[in-house]
């Protein structure tokens, strides 16, 4: 037996177990007397024991986190595929100088058929059934029918035109839509982003709901639909990170800002039409104050937060955090921090109804003097 | 080793598919050293290894269902990671980190005295393995599977995937030094 034939048949016995067979007992016999082959098999005990890379625990930390929130998604999405019947929108009870209620959002546009990372409503593919059902499913297709059936009775937005001029831009609806996830084939490309650990922890939301908000300049804006707005009428307004509606890495987006509609902001994905989103907000004392979203917004289904500054309250009157400062101007009661005046900004109480501009939030909201 | 693989059994594989959540997770700590010693190997950078890593089990996530079980679980968990990478590696070739074999210095004779190789050293010259040599390694050493199943996985005969196993091993041995001359 030659070198080559006994350090292969040693290479073959590390990663088969093999010990008695004639030709490892050859091998075994030729090392013992050639130094080259002795090293050799020295060397692939020194490789065997050199230390296996190991995950950063942070990774499988955050691949967990991501998978339990996909299948919190998957459970409302399947909650929210059952029909319901959708409740008589009511209009608007506001009564400010700011122009009449906004009728009922249309329909969802159809599918354009392009990447769907932007949350249009494209049919869902085919996709295996739904293995991944956590036991508390249940529980979580219950609220989520909830949710559904509050949620479609609410009204659209006004469009928000300064001055009380003619409105700007298209009526806003807030759709409640469940978030579609783009499921990807073992083997094909997926869409992610480049840059650092996107999957870190992300802003303190509370439990994943189907609203489908986005963060840009620490306000919320919730999604509209697909546009195609003259490019002349935008201005360019920096960009912004979300995964949308994909269990991807957040991706940045162009963000085009309307030059005739403050609250009115466009994305643009790589391929396809914009898509539009309408900042949220509300008013006090005929002042516009838009939601705070200063933690950011990951992906859809995420609520705004309070910021981090701010202990969430414990009590339904806002203590410790708030005491009560009055009322918008739809009547709700909101809440400053002690002595604060609400002109700075102010705080709403979970639990408002579908129709409000953050119903549906599980946590006390933020609103700031929208610029 | 059960038949699933290094790590977890059969039933646990088999319960994570019927969606308990437990049981993924098991199915994820069991194998996240190998996927990210595999994307590791291949990119020679931590945070695309980390990046591939993730990527990898939110397909795990999402196809599992479609796991038929004809294969072992790691055998088809190799196949998903080396896809993976491929895949993030023609999205963006300049992800690769190319690493020249001749800057791979043999560590001073001192640091194998005891026959010790380091993680480090080891990873180093693992990048620089040829990809079909360092793929065969890496389905054997990290997934740990039979020469069979690796070439199954790699479409290629058993009597390849032995070869370049031993080529691998050959290779690594001359890069670390530890061949008969050089520690002599």
């Amino acid at each position: 037996m030659d070198c080559l034939q006994a350090r292969e048949i040693v290479s073959e016995a590390f990663d088969r177990g093999l010990t008695d067979t004639p030709g490892v007992a050859e091998a075994r016999e030729h090392c013992r007397g050639c130094a080259e082959c002795a090293a050799f098999v020295q060397g692939l005990v020194a490789l065997q024991k050199a230390p296996a890379p190991q995950a950063p625990a942070s990774v499988v930390d955050a691949i967990l986190d991501r998978t339990r929130k996909m299948a919190a998604l998957d459970a409302e999405e399947a909650a929210a595929a059952r029909p319901v019947t959708p409740a008589p929108v009511a209009t608007t009870p506001e009564s400010t100088d700011q122009g009449a209620s906004a009728p009922v959002a249309p329909s969802p546009p159809a599918p354009t058929g392009w990447e769907s990372d932007l949350g249009s409503p494209v049919p869902p593919r085919p996709r295996p059934r739904l293995w991944w059902l956590p036991r508390t499913a249940a529980g979580l297709a219950a609220a989520a029918v909830v949710i559904v059936a509050l949620v479609v009775s609410f009204q659209g937005f006004r469009a928000l035109a300064p001055g009380g001029g003619t409105p700007a831009s298209a009526p806003v609806a807030r759709e409640m839509e469940p978030a579609t996830e783009a499921a990807k084939d073992v083997g094909t490309s997926s869409h992610s982003a480049t840059s650092g650990n996107r999957f870190a922890a992300g802003p303190s939301q509370a439990a994943t709901s189907s609203v489908r908000y986005v963060a840009f300049d620490g306000q919320a804006y919730v999604w509209l639909g697909e546009r195609s707005p003259d490019k002349s009428s935008l201005v360019a307004a920096g960009t912004l990170m979300s995964s949308f509606a994909t269990t991807d890495a957040p991706v940045s987006r162009q963000v085009w800002r309307s030059k005739t509609d403050p609250d009115l902001i466009f994305l643009e994905p790589a391929i396809g039409t914009m898509t539009a989103f309408q900042r949220v907000t509300r008013t006090l004392g005929g002042k516009k104050f838009a939601l705070s979203a200063e933690s950011g917004l990951d992906a859809y289904g995420q609520w705004p937060a309070l910021p981090s500054r701010f202990i969430a309250p414990t009590s339904d009157d806002g203590s410790p955090t708030f005491q009560a400062a009055g009322t918008d101007d739809t009547g709700l009661k909101v809440y400053t921090p002690p002595g604060a005046s609400p002109a700075q900004g102010f705080a709403v109480a979970p639990g408002t109804s579908g129709a409000d501009p953050a119903g549906g939030d599980p946590d006390w909201t933020w609103w700031v003097p929208a610029q | 080793m059960s038949e699933a693989g290094p790590g977890v059994s059969d039933e646990t594989v088999a319960a994570a598919k019927a969606g308990d959540a437990a049981a993924f997770e098991a199915l994820v700590r069991g194998h996240a050293d190998a996927v990210y010693g595999h994307a590791l190997r291949f990119f020679g950078d931590r945070q695309q290894a980390e990046d591939a890593t993730q990527e990898v089990f939110l397909k795990v996530y999402r196809s599992l269902g479609g796991f038929d079980g004809r294969a072992r679980f790691s055998t088809w968990l190799y196949r998903l990671t080396r896809n993976v990478c491929i895949d993030m590696l023609r999205r963006d070739p300049r992800r690769s980190v190319a690493t020249d074999p001749l800057d791979l210095r043999p560590a001073p004779v001192a640091d194998f005295a005891d026959g010790v190789v380091t993680s480090a050293a080891l990873e180093q010259a693992i990048v620089t393995l040829p990809p079909e040599d360092r793929d065969a390694l890496s389905a054997v050493t990290l997934f740990g599977m039979s020469y069979e199943e690796a070439a199954a996985a790699l479409a290629v005969p058993a009597g390849t995937v032995k070869s370049r196993v031993f080529r691998a091993r050959r290779t690594l041995l001359g890069l670390l030094g530890l061949t008969a001359k050089e520690s002599a």
